[in-house]
């Protein structure tokens, strides 16, 4: 016995070292959709998060702007959309510049010289920012313009700018849009810019921040979990010495052994374990527990063991019915509980075989007696137990199972009022020679609809017509050119001559338009205003997905297999029961405790307007597993 | 020979005082607000001033020298200037306390821009902001802002106090013989430099 104390010490802790507890929230999609759901996360257009400042002065948040610009290297910032100075767009603004002959014909050139000139007056002011005159030097036609008014319409955020914040004046509050340059699965650097950068009166929310207090919540949920399990072991062994029956103590380390084994192969077929099957699952070997004490606590082993046999294949049915769904976490889950409760059963029983005493006890006085009262009860909770068996409505949103503080929910509430954009629709094309002809036509169509669109054919043409825009900007050293232009205009504006005069020299870093590609895949975003713009995107083009599409994926396939599913393994638990007994009565008896346990769900859900969320289905799976033990 | 020894002493010590007196002749001589205030006074009662400029403006790391000349406009009570190029190209650039709005060209191709300086950021807007706030030749403000100081020349030397929030490493102003700033060499901390000569002066006083 001592060696499988220790035993079970080992292997139970063994599976909950961090590196092999996931807490990814891909788990929760099918196979062919999770490559939607992480490969959104990996475009970094997604990859905006906010700094909300309560009670702020502007002072205040002009010190928290300066830190993050200071240290965005270090902090794994891309933006910071405060009190920008002109410095931060220069390497932007001069691959547009230089991406120009790609995108417009060169004009003639008195034209050009006219701008150029113009450009000259603008250098020309007392005063001007070094800065601010290397962006005319590079271009001078000022195409930056258009790259800010895309940016604008992209970024649709209704508050008006104070001293280069956006502030509400209503409520005092400093919103600082922050781009990491990162994307949300990569938890770790989130939490360290956490800890970096701490502001007093400030909240951060969005993609990364939601990621990180998932996961922080599923691994507080499982330490939580693992307290209460040794508080609760610690209450039941005071209590088994009261009453004199501590010997029943040793039916727990087989079921602690038996679950972390299950662990361990769960880590093994999957590469990795979920903290929510872990939280769960291990509740579910738990079950496990009863096959010990009805043995300890029986006098006739043989039916004992023979009874426990048959609430083992009751519970089984259930769990591996279970196992088909699509989702990986429910498989993940019921594979663990299945193997568990197996492991935990067989070593029980092998235990009880070999050391027949070891664990055997007095039974305990506890025989409830009949009467009107109870059985009123019983009935009523059956009678609810079998409408809510038909009538239930699940409530499986995954947002459900999203954790937000208080204060984090009302910001976002704050930033949907003044962002004035609905969810947007998106669609993801592989590179290749049509990508730009086919967003093109994407754009035109949506520009003719009034729908707002983002995509790479806002900042490039197709293809031929760059390459028509290209022919016309001629590689003739710009003689016409020369002969209108002082030697010391030309000097001044080489950094943009150099390139209109040769154009069909490379590419620039075409860094205005990194955030809409992700692994040589690009992305594009409609952002109706209506829902009319949004039924309309989706007819016309069917492949556009939604984030919310991709979050009622979860519920939506778990519904449907729930319902094939739930009818199929009470079919076949009691198909196993009437086996046992060979009696239609009895296998209905044998059901009662299900069914008022089910009832009671249903009143309580009803008397407290409580969800019947995902956490109450596999807390139901539980009961359909000991409940039906105590049955038979 | 001792009368020699001690004239030869008393002429080195002449030529020693004299140069002492001479080098110190030739340092500038620190300002005060009230001292200013009397050079400046041309501008106290001014309401508007409108003048016309050259200016040349020299890069740091080009070769080239930027010219344009044109017309200027100050508002004094408005806190508004109007800074009028007319060579290279037509431009009226008018630079308010927190905007700049800027005009170009002509006819069908006429452009109108106006630029929040909120929005360009601190250090962009801060040598325009900090440019229209000294053209307004306040005494009072421009001791506070500034090390004042006259060189022997007559030039007015002004060195921002506050030289990190400053784009303007030194100013160097001379006045006419009337009292008017008839020159501005503007050295900014970038290395870039600009001169405007300032000619014909209109004013237009301040009713009492």
């Amino acid at each position: 016995m001592k060696v499988l104390l220790i035993l079970a010490f080992f292997v139970f802790a063994a599976p909950a070292r961090a590196e092999v507890v996931s807490k990814a929230h891909d788990i929760f999609f099918p196979p062919q959709l999770r490559d939607t759901f992480v490969g959104y996360q990996n475009f970094p257009v997604f990859w905006w998060n906010f700094l909300v400042l309560e009670n702020q002065t502007l002072e205040a948040g002009s010190a928290v702007c300066e830190r993050l610009r200071a240290q965005a290297p270090e902090l794994g910032l891309a933006r910071v959309e405060c009190q920008q100075e002109l410095a931060d767009f220069r390497e932007v603004a001069a691959d547009w510049a230089f991406d120009l002959p790609r995108r417009a014909a060169r004009p003639p050139d008195a034209q050009l010289a006219a701008s150029l000139r113009s450009a000259l007056a603008k250098a020309s002011l007392p005063g001007v920012d070094r800065n601010a005159i290397e962006i005319l030097r590079t271009d001078p036609l000022e195409s930056w313009r258009e790259l800010e008014k895309i940016a604008s319409a992209r970024l649709p955020i209704k508050l008006g700018r104070t001293n280069g914040f956006f502030r509400d004046s209503a409520s005092g509050r400093i919103l600082i849009p922050v781009q990491m340059s990162f994307p949300p699965s990569e938890s770790s650097k989130t939490a360290t810019l956490r800890e970096s950068a701490r502001f007093e009166g400030g909240v951060w929310v969005g993609p990364h921040w939601a990621a990180l207090t998932n996961e922080e919540r599923v691994i507080k949920d499982l330490n939580s979990v693992s307290i209460v399990g040794i508080l609760v072991l610690a209450v039941f062994a005071v209590w088994l010495l009261a009453v004199k029956r501590t010997r029943l103590l040793y039916i727990v380390p087989p079921v602690l052994v038996a679950t972390g084994l299950a662990a361990l192969a769960t880590v093994a077929v999957f590469g990795s374990i979920h903290g929510v099957t872990l939280s769960l699952g291990t509740a579910i070997v738990g079950l496990a527990l009863d096959y010990g004490f009805h043995a300890a606590l029986a006098i006739e082993q043989a039916r004992v063991w023979r009874a426990n046999f048959f609430g083992l294949l009751t519970t089984l049915a259930g769990l591996l019915i279970l196992m088909c769904s699509e989702i990986p976490l429910l498989r993940q889950m019921m594979f663990f509980s299945s193997l568990g409760l197996v492991l935990a059963f067989t070593m029980l029983a092998l235990m009880f075989r070999l050391r027949p005493g070891l664990a055997s006890v007095r039974p305990l006085r506890l025989v409830p007696g009949a009467g009107a009262v109870r059985t009123g009860v019983a009935f009523a909770l059956g009678v609810a137990g079998l409408i809510a068996f038909v009538r239930i409505e699940p409530a499986l949103d995954l947002r459900r199972m999203e954790y937000q503080d208080e204060s984090t929910r009302e910001t976002i509430r704050w930033i949907a009022e003044n962002s004035g954009v609905r969810p947007p629709l998106f669609e993801v094309a592989p590179a290749g020679p049509e990508l730009l002809s086919s967003l093109s036509e994407r754009r035109a169509w949506s520009l003719s609809q009034g729908i707002s669109f983002e995509s790479v054919a806002n900042y490039l043409p197709p293809a031929d017509t760059q390459r028509a825009h290209l022919a016309s900007w001629r590689d003739d050293d710009c003689r016409p050119l020369r002969r209108l232009l002082s030697s010391e205009e030309w000097e001044f504006f080489s950094p943009f001559l150099d390139r209109a005069c040769n154009a069909g020299g490379g590419e620039s870093g075409e860094r205005y338009i990194h955030h809409l590609e992700s692994g040589g895949k690009w992305l594009s975003l409609w952002m109706p205003a209506t829902p009319e713009h949004e039924t309309l995107v989706r007819k016309t083009f069917p492949a556009t997905s939604s984030l919310r599409e991709i979050a009622d994926i979860f519920p939506n396939t778990l519904m449907s297999e729930l319902g094939w599913m739930a009818p199929l393994a009470s079919i076949l638990a009691a198909f196993i029961i009437y086996l046992h007994f060979r009696s239609i009565v009895l296998t209905a008896v044998a059901l009662i405790p299900f069914i008022c346990g089910l009832g009671l769900i249903a009143i309580m859900h009803w008397a407290f307007k409580l969800e019947f969320s995902f956490i109450t289905l596999v807390g139901t799976i539980m009961i359909f597993g000991f409940s039906i033990d105590y049955g038979i | 020979m001792q009368h020699l020894k001690a004239a030869f002493i008393f002429v080195i010590l002449i030529l020693l005082t004299g140069a002492a007196l001479g080098a110190r002749g030739a340092e500038d001589v620190r300002l005060s607000a009230e001292a200013l205030a009397e050079k400046l006074k041309q501008y106290e009662t001014i309401d508007s001033l409108e003048a016309t400029f050259k200016q040349s403006k020299r890069f740091k790391d080009l070769t080239i020298e930027l010219k344009s000349d044109g017309r200027i406009k100050l508002e004094r009570k408005k806190r508004i200037v109007v800074w009028e190029v007319l060579r290279p190209s037509p431009l009226k650039a008018t630079l308010l306390q927190d905007e700049l709005r800027l005009e170009s060209g002509e006819g069908a191709s006429r452009v109108e821009q106006t630029i929040k300086t909120a929005n360009v950021g601190k250090k962009a807007a801060s040598g325009l902001t900090m440019l229209v706030a000294w053209l307004e030749l306040d005494a009072v403000r421009l001791s506070k802002d500034y090390d004042v100081a006259r060189a022997a020349d007559g030039r007015f030397l002004f060195t921002p106090k506050a030289k990190q929030e400053n784009p303007f490493e030194r100013l160097e102003m001379w006045l006419d013989s009337k009292g008017f700033m008839s020159k501005l060499k503007v050295l900014e901390t970038s290395g870039d430099q600009f001169q405007i000569e300032f000619s014909a002066p209109k004013i237009t006083r301040a009713q009492k």
